[in-house]
Formats: structure tokens, sequence, C-alpha cells
């Protein structure tokens, strides 16, 4: 099974058959999705607000137990900076991703999809580099009630982003197996859709965690 | 409408069989499988509800047996039945149990299997989505309750308040459990609810605007809502528990800055919510059942729909009425207190409506009705217990002791799980083909009827008198011995209409057995469109998508109108139901991956909760002690989760080779090859795409009307 | 909302017709990038350069267009069906409302900002706090 030749999708021969009408127009996949993401919307806002009601509390009482240094303290801004952008250019080679599916071309779409893996991978780097730098200065996950709250909920974010990263590789080799014909292009859309949010819960964490005061 | 093209998530090449691939040995199973092996592997709605149901009604009777327990205990003063540790255990998995594994479910099991009937579709959007969290559910209810086998239940009230439910006040591992478990049924329903949701706005049958939507599918609907929105709020707070408990952080340890409030801001804001989910549903069957029994419309159901969401809305402004004594400040307290008046209106609304609907009508007691009476009248008293807390001063005084007890029984039981008996008598033939008895459906009600009174109308009094909840025993010279007394024995009378249930239950169907009797499509005259198909339910559901023009469809099809817009039979039943024996309909294919799925899980959390010793690694001062058995059954957890989820991908949703495969379409004799004959009742799912939700798109495809066999 | 989701219905066709239409450019993806890194870059700016609730508001806008601008755009949800926006929108609401709602019950929009029930006026002196016990490590081992 060449990745070069698409085998004719099957429902080429029995499109009414397999169409399925909704009420709406719009897909139950991409309804769910949405869905989906309203509700990842009260996650991220409880762990968002988790760290902001600790952010100050290190140093802030001398009886307090733990670590005295906050999370601000010892951020690297210029670095986190760099990772950011990052993961916002991963957005942007998701929707070319998702355009070349749109308009039938699987072999840039699966570049893009790779491109848009490979940026989040870096960004997961970086991660990965920023907290080890962390720990080296000594802040861990449990030195105090901050830097928990910070390791959650940056902890959670990358999580996500690591799913994103396997869907984004699942639809890339389904694709290069012949398993994703044209009329299935929206899973494409709604791969992306997961992975735009992804991006704009850091676009929250990264103002209201690491740039605000 | 606009066409959307098919969403079977993979297309095999053609040619290949899915039974003879690398993993044959694992073929996907074809519905023509019968036995209990095909319960395991079903997508159907209606086997997933009642499976549903029938856990549910297993984990009452285990959350009944703690709730004995704790009235044995109770009974007498100074009793020594159950220490003060295994009180705690006790109180805390029955609170747990009767909302997440009994009332929760047992609503699921009549959403799962009513939503796709009411709104005129074959299937839920995501069948195989609904299979996972019907067993991913269970995975969880198991796994909470296996915490009574590794050193004791969850001990620290179904609420868990920290500090105490950290780790230094509570080291063993029963919050641990409660944790994860509460973790795991949670993506259940979380996922359940999204479906439904979709259900719901795609998958209506045509003509069947959102103002003739059957009301319990409304009411259904906003508890999906809620849920969906709810159930992350929840997953912080487990999360950030899990954490101080199991990975050394102090999220809730004041010493180092933490603050408790935040639990118990996090868990009402899913709390509140969480007690509108366990109303909801039952507000939706009693809003059924009683225009049924009374043979008249629903009342104002343009209020009932909006008093509804109403009552979902308002919900989410209420939470912290459970923290006025929390130290939150008049500010605070004054707000709450002044929405969760306001929150009264709706419900108050809906009561009105079912008390009108019941006037003028021609009432007929069955239990269904007396249960759907109970649950009006029950949670009216319950109600307006609630209003007496929303006064804030006035709950300084109740709060913690048993006149809250007293409430929250009153609103979750006389309420909530009375309105879902009314749903079992009343849905029973339906899904079942035979009738609960009406006789000893009696005695359920009357015993459970007067069991709660005396039960919970006697912690109304022992609230007053001062009695302290979540206490293991009292003293004899404190005056509360009458009142836990008549509780006690309210408690078993109770526990005597339940065994008269399940009696009723097993009594029922080996009559049925013994001497089946066709109870038909409508044995009572209803109005919504699950009446018009035979009962037990077919798999495919209607042969023939209804196209519905009104409010009642189905009783409009029978009846009409004279001048004095008395009903008038306009036609016989048997003419506008379905019959029996359709071929050809396309379903969903069945499958094992949501099984093996949400085994996966549970395994995992094993895994994250013994890992390692509780007292090591970091934050504790020792060096890590891990637990090799642990990490060992964590890990093939992952690898369960991670190879399911891999072989769920690589499955179609509907199998092509399934008896009836696209290749066999140009050859109109193999057609049908995969058909049962008709009056079978079990149909070979066929192969094809997607789930068919409306036949308008099927003109081009002959297999789909009913008995047209070219053969 | 109902009447929202009535009209959804009857414009399905035409939404789904008007979706192809309104696909942007390339180029106006690009154009999009562009912006939404360069009002990243004034956000660094901004909290190098300000101060104080200036620099707060400035870089809470600055968020807030990003936010709107990937999912109008990126997301596509300015050009489909109005109810994915409007149940994404139940998220949002909801999220906002409920977690400033806990804010402010915990007293964080007040002068104090602390989480110790004050009983005593604010110009005099706390009384001793009680202090957590110490933790029981080393006696129950056993599961």
């Amino acid at each position: 099974m060449s990745a070069a030749t698409i085998p004719a999708p099957i429902e080429d021969a029995h499109d009414d058959h397999d169409a399925h009408t909704t009420t709406t127009g719009i897909s139950n996949e991409k309804m769910a999705m949405w869905l989906f993401l309203g509700t990842e919307c009260l996650l991220f806002g409880g762990l968002i607000s988790t760290y902001l009601l600790y952010k100050n509390k290190p140093g802030s009482n001398p009886d307090l137990a733990g670590s005295p240094v906050k999370p601000s303290d010892i951020f690297d801004i210029p670095f986190t900076s760099a990772t950011s952008f990052v993961l916002l250019a991963s957005s942007l080679t998701m929707v070319f991703a998702v355009t070349e599916a749109m308009r039938g071309n699987q072999q840039k779409m699966r570049l893009w999809l790779v491109a848009t893996a490979g940026l989040g991978a870096l960004f997961l780097g970086g991660q990965v580099y920023e907290f080890t730098a962390f720990v080296k200065e000594g802040m861990g996950f449990t030195s105090n009630v901050a830097s928990s709250a910070f390791f959650t909920l940056t902890g959670f974010h990358g999580a996500h982003v690591t799913i994103g990263i396997l869907m984004l590789l699942v639809t890339a080799g389904l694709s290069w197996r012949g398993r994703l014909p044209a009329s299935k292009a929206e899973s494409v859309e709604i791969v992306g859709l997961y992975w735009h949010f992804v991006d704009v819960v850091w676009i929250l964490i990264f103002t209201v965690v690491y740039l605000m005061k | 409408m606009a066409i959307i093209e098919a969403r079977s998530p993979l297309a095999l090449e053609s040619g290949v069989k899915p039974a003879t691939n690398r993993m044959g040995v694992f073929a996907r199973p074809t519905t023509s499988q019968g036995g209990w092996k095909s319960w395991l592997t079903t997508v159907d709605h209606k086997r997933i509800g009642i499976m549903y149901g029938a856990g549910s009604i297993f984990f009452l009777f285990v959350g009944g047996a703690e709730a004995l327990l704790i009235r044995a205990q109770l009974a007498r003063p100074d009793q020594k039945l159950l220490s003060a540790a295994v009180y705690n255990q006790v109180y805390t998995m029955h609170g747990v149990t009767m909302i997440f594994l009994v009332v929760m479910p047992l609503a699921a099991a009549f959403i799962n299997y009513l939503l796709p009937l009411q709104i005129g579709a074959r299937d839920v959007a995501f069948p195989r989505i609904n299979a996972f969290s019907f067993w991913c559910w269970l995975a969880g209810a198991l796994f909470f309750n296996s915490s009574w086998f590794f050193g004791g239940g969850a001990d620290g009230g179904w609420f868990a308040y920290p500090p105490n439910t950290g780790v230094i006040f509570s080291p063993g591992y029963g919050l641990d459990f409660y944790v994860f478990g509460l973790t795991i049924t949670g993506i259940a329903s979380l996922v359940s609810a999204i479906n439904l949701i979709v259900t719901v706005i795609n998958m209506r049958a045509p003509g069947m605007s959102w103002f003739k939507l059957p009301i319990f599918t409304w009411m259904a609907l906003v508890t999906q809502f809620l849920l969906a929105f709810a159930l992350p709020v929840i997953t912080v707070a487990l999360f950030l528990l899990a954490f101080d408990r199991n990975f050394g952080s102090n999220f809730f340890d004041v010493a180092h800055g933490g603050d408790p409030l935040l639990w118990q801001h996090l868990f009402w804001i899913f709390g509140h919510p969480e007690v509108y989910i366990i109303i909801l549903p039952s507000f939706g069957i009693v809003s059924e059942v009683i225009p049924v029994f009374s043979r008249k419309p629903l009342f104002g159901y343009p209020f009932m729909v909006f008093s509804g969401i109403a009552i979902g809305f308002m919900g989410w402004g209420v939470w912290a009425h459970h923290m006025f004594a929390s130290g939150i400040g008049p500010m605070s307290v004054t707000a709450f207190s002044l929405a969760t008046m306001f929150i009264a209106v709706p419900t108050g609304v809906k009561i009105l409506n079912w008390v009108a609907t019941l006037y003028g009508g021609k009432i007929t007691y069955s239990v269904a009705m007396l249960f759907a009476l109970g649950t009006v009248t029950m949670f009216l008293i319950g109600g307006l217990s609630g209003i007496t807390h929303a006064a804030a001063p006035v709950d300084y005084q109740h709060t913690d002791t048993y006149h809250i007890v007293g409430h929250f029984h009153y609103v979750i039981f006389g309420g909530g799980l009375l309105g879902l008996f009314a749903g079992a008598y009343f849905w029973w033939p339906k899904a079942f083909g035979h009738f609960l008895s009406e006789t000893l459906g009696k005695w359920h009600f009357g015993l459970m009827l007067a069991g709660l009174n005396l039960t919970f109308g006697a912690m109304h009094i022992l609230g007053l008198q001062g009695m302290s909840r979540r206490y293991f025993t009292y003293s004899a010279n404190q005056g509360f011995a009458f009142w836990n007394m008549v509780a006690s024995i309210g408690a078993f009378t109770m526990g005597a209409g339940a065994l008269v249930f399940a009696v009723n239950m097993w009594r029922s169907w080996r009559k049925h057995r013994a001497n089946p009797v066709d109870v038909g499509p409508d044995p009572w005259d209803a109005r919504s469109l699950e009446w018009m198909v035979p009962s037990p339910t077919p798999e495919y559901n209607f042969a023939e998508i209804p196209e519905v023009s009104e409010l009642d469809e189905f009783w409009h099809r029978k009846y009409g109108h004279d001048d004095e817009h008395r009903a008038v039979r306009i036609a016989k039943t048997e003419d506008v139901v379905e019959k029996t024996g359709a071929t050809g309909i396309h379903l969903p294919s069945p499958s094992y991956w949501p099984l093996v799925l949400a085994c996966g899980f549970p395994l995992l959390c094993y895994g994250l909760m013994f890992h390692k010793e509780r007292f090591s690694g970091p934050g504790t001062g020792e060096p890590i002690q891990f637990v090799p058995w642990a990490i060992g059954v964590g890990l093939l957890g992952v690898i369960i989760i991670a190879v399911s989820l891999f072989g769920w991908i690589m499955e179609p949703s509907t199998d092509p080779d399934d008896g009836h495969s696209h290749d066999d379409h140009g050859d109109s004799q193999s057609d049908h090859a995969g058909d049962l004959p008709a009056g079978e009742g079990e149909l070979v799912s066929v192969g094809g795409g997607a789930l068919v939700s409306g036949d308008g798109g099927d003109a081009g495809d002959s297999a789909t009307s009913k008995n047209e066999d070219p053969a | 909302m109902t009447d929202v989701l009535e009209r959804n219905d009857q414009i399905a066709e035409a939404d789904h017709d008007a979706h192809d239409d309104h696909h942007p450019s390339n180029a106006t993806y690009w154009k999009v990038g562009l912006f939404l890194a360069v009002v990243t870059a004034l956000e660094i700016v901004a909290y190098e350069m300000i101060e104080g609730p200036l620099a707060t508001a400035a870089l809470l806008i600055m968020m807030v267009v990003k936010f709107i601008v990937v999912v109008g755009m990126f997301m596509h949800l300015r050009f489909d069906n109005k109810l994915l926006r409007n149940l994404f929108l139940i998220g949002i609401f909801l999220a906002s409302t409920c977690y400033l709602g806990a804010f402010a019950a915990m007293g964080h929009f007040e002068d104090s900002g602390t989480n110790v029930i004050r009983d005593v006026p604010a110009d005099q002196p706390m009384p001793p706090q009680p202090t957590a016990p110490a933790p029981i490590i080393k006696e129950s081992k056993g599961h």
C-alpha cells in the first residue's frame, strides 16, 4: 500500500448511503469537539485560579513553611517568550494543514501536520528545559504552594500538548497509509480545533502567569 | 438540511476483511452473537441503559446496607456496633455510593434508554463512546468499592474537606480510592454528557423542533449541560487533593499558605449543579408520568422548559450556601443567600404546573403515578426546609445538624429516587415487554413513603433538638434517643420496600417467562414517540423514522379534539403504532474496545496510589521507596489505555464486513444475505457507513425500508 | 436561545455553503499569524517597560485580543454556525463568573488579602495562630 496512491474512498459508490444528515448541518464530531473545549475552559480556569490564588504566598509571611521563592522570581521571560512564539507558529502551521486537507492535498497536509507536531515537541522540549532549570534553582513541585500550582497548571497544559502531538502524528500516519480520504478532511479540522485551543490556553497562561505581576 | 458526508473514522481499503487482520484471534464481534458476550460488546443505547439500571440497583443495595448499618448504630445511645473510625467510613461510602453509583447512573439508565427514542433517532451520536461511558463508570464504581479490601473505605464524608482528608489526618488509602474513583466516574459522565448533548441537538426526527421535544428529553438535556460543565471543576479539586495526598504538595495545608476553602469552593461549584443533576431527570419523569395518568397534556409546557433551563442556569450562582459557616464574610453570605431564595421560584413554577396538570384530569393511581405524586410532595417538603436554610442566620443553627440531613434526604430520596422508581414502573413494559406487578408496587411505594417520612421527618426534629451530624454515637442524656429510634425504624421500613422492589423485578420476570403476554406498544395510552414502537423496543428503534408535526406527536396521531376541546379518538392504536420485524436497517457495529479501554483506568489508578510507600519521597525527608507490583500494574493500565485507543481508532464505527458489506451492494441477491427472518427481533447489524439518523438520506439504498426484501 | 437554534436549523444549508466561501486565503492566515506575533512582542514590551495597573490592563487587553483572533480566525469560529460559538461561550461564561465569584468570596479582592479570619481590628497585632501538627511519618506503614 504505497503512500502515493490513495485508493478511491469506499463511500464513493454509496455516498447517499453513508451520508448522515444532522439537524443543524454541523457534523456531530465538530460539535462534540467545541462542547469539549467549552468544558476545558472550566478545567483550565480552575487551575489558573489556583495559581492566581497562591502565586504571591511564598515569602508573604515569615511563619509560612516551604521555600520563600516565588515562581515569578525565577521566570526566564526571554526564554518563555521564545517557546510561546514556537507554539504560536505551530498554530499557523496547523491552519495550513487544515487548508491543504480541505483542498485534498494530502502530501502537503502531512508536511504541515508534522511541522505542527515538531513545533509542539520543540515547545515541550523548551518546557522541560525550563522546568529542569527551575528545579536546579531550588523550585520543585513541592517547594511551596505557588510552585505546586505552577507546575500543576503547566503540567496539565503540557499533557494536553503531548496528547495533541500524538493526535497530529496519528492523523498524519493515517493519511500516509491511505486511510484518510477526502470525505474525512474534517477530522483534520477537528484535530486542529483541539490544537488551537491548547495554544489559546497557553496565550492565557503566558500572560496571566508569566507576564502579569 | 445540509448533507454531511459519512463520518466512519476509517474506511478500510476495499477487500480487507477485518476478521482476518493481524489480530485475528480478537476478531470484531457481530451482533449475530447472542448470549452474555453480546452485552459486553454492545453499543446499543438501550442495552447500555439497561446495564446502567442493573448496576445502579445493585449499588442501591450496597448503599442501602451502609445506611442500615448507620441507623442500626444510631438507633440507641452509646452503641458500639460501629467504632467511630468505621462509622466514618460507612457514612462516607453511603453518601458517595448513593449519589454517584445509584441516583446518577439510574437517571443515566433512563436517559440512555429513552433519549434516542423520544427524539426519533436510532441511537446516540457516538455509540462506542456511549458504551465506554458505561464500562468506565462501572470500572470506577468497582474501583471505589475495592477500598473496603485495601484497608477501609473513604472516611472524610462525601464532600471530603481537607485538611481532614489530607494525608496527615487520613493516612489510609480510603480517600485515595475516593479521589481516583470519582475521577474515573467523572470521565464517564463527562464524555456521556457531550455525547447526549450532540445527540439531542443534531439527531432529532424531521419536524421535531425545540418546542416539540418531550419534556423528559428537555430535562435530560439541561442535566447533560450541567454535568459537562460542572465535572471539570471537581476534577481540578480531586487532582489537587490527589497531589497533596500522593505527591507531597500542600494545596490545602494552612502552614504552607494553602487554603482549605479553595477545596470547598471548587467542590461546591461542582456540588451545587450536582444536586440539580440529581433532581432534573426525576422532574422530567414526573412531567411525563403525570400527564399520562391524568389523561391531560402537561400544563404550561413552555414554562416547564424555561423553568428547567432557569434551574440549570441559576444553579451555578448559589454554591456557597453550602459554606455559610465557613467564614466567607457577610457580603458573600448575603449574596448567596439571596440567590438561593430566588432559585426556589422556577421549582415552584414546576410544582404549580404539575398540580394544574392534575386538576380536572381523569386520574389513574397506577404505581408509576403514585411514585410521581410522591416525588412532588416529598420534594416539596424537602424544598420548604431548604428555603429555611437559605436564610443564612437560620442556617447557622441548622448547619451540621440533622436538620440538613433530613432536608437533603427528602429532596434526593423523596424527590430524586422516588421519581426514578416512577420511571421504572412506567417504562418497564417498554424495555422488557412485561409489567412490574402493581400490587407489589403499591407495597413498595407504601413502605418507602412511610419509611422515608419516619426517618427523615424525625431527622428534622433531631436537628432542631441540636443533634450534630457525622457523629458515630450520642449520649443517653442528650434526649435524642426517641427520634433516633423512630428514624431507624423508618430506615428498615425503607429497606423492606427496597426488598419488595427486588422481589417485584424477579417475580414479574419469572411470571413473564412462564406465561408471556404481549403488552403491546402502548399499554398506558401514552403521549411520546417511544410508545409508538413494539415492546420490548426493537434493536433498530423505529422501522421508519417518524415525521413530527407537534408536541406529543404520538398522542395526536391517536386523538383529535372536538369543538369543546375534549380529546376524541381519531385512530386505533394498532393502526398508529409500528409493527414488529423490520429488516435491513443499518446499525452501528458492536465493539470490545470500550470495555477494554475502561479497564485501563482503574489499573492506572492502582499504580498511582500504591507506587511508593506513603511517607517516603519528596517533601517527607525520607528517600523514596517504590513498590514494584504497583508500578507494574500502573504501567499495564497505561498500555491497555494506549492499545485500546489505537484499536478503537483503527476500527470503523460500523464494520463494513459485518454481514452486509459495501462490496455486496452491487449484487442484489446478497443484499440481505445477513438478514435474519422477520420476527426474530434480532437483526444482524449491517455494514455501511456511519449511523443513519434520518431515512431521508437513504433514498438510494433499498436496504432501509421495512420489509422490502427482494427475495 | 431557542430562536437562535430554530434559525440555525433553517439556515444550516446556506451556512454550509457560506462556510466554503468564507475560507480565508493562505495570505490572510500569514497576516493573522504576523499580527499575533506582533501583539505577543508588544506584550513582552509592556511587561518590560510598564508598571502597575496600567501594565495589567494592557496585558489583559492584548491577551483577550489574541484569544479572540485565534478562536475566530484559526479556529474558524467567526465563519461557523453561531451554535458552536454559543456552546463554547457557555464554558467561558461559567468559568469566568464562578471563579471570579470564588475569588471575591475568598477575599482576594480586598485590601488585606490574607486567608486568616481576623477577629481583631486591623490595627492591632494578630493573636498567635495555631501551627500544624507534626506529620505522623513512621507510624502507619501498613496498608
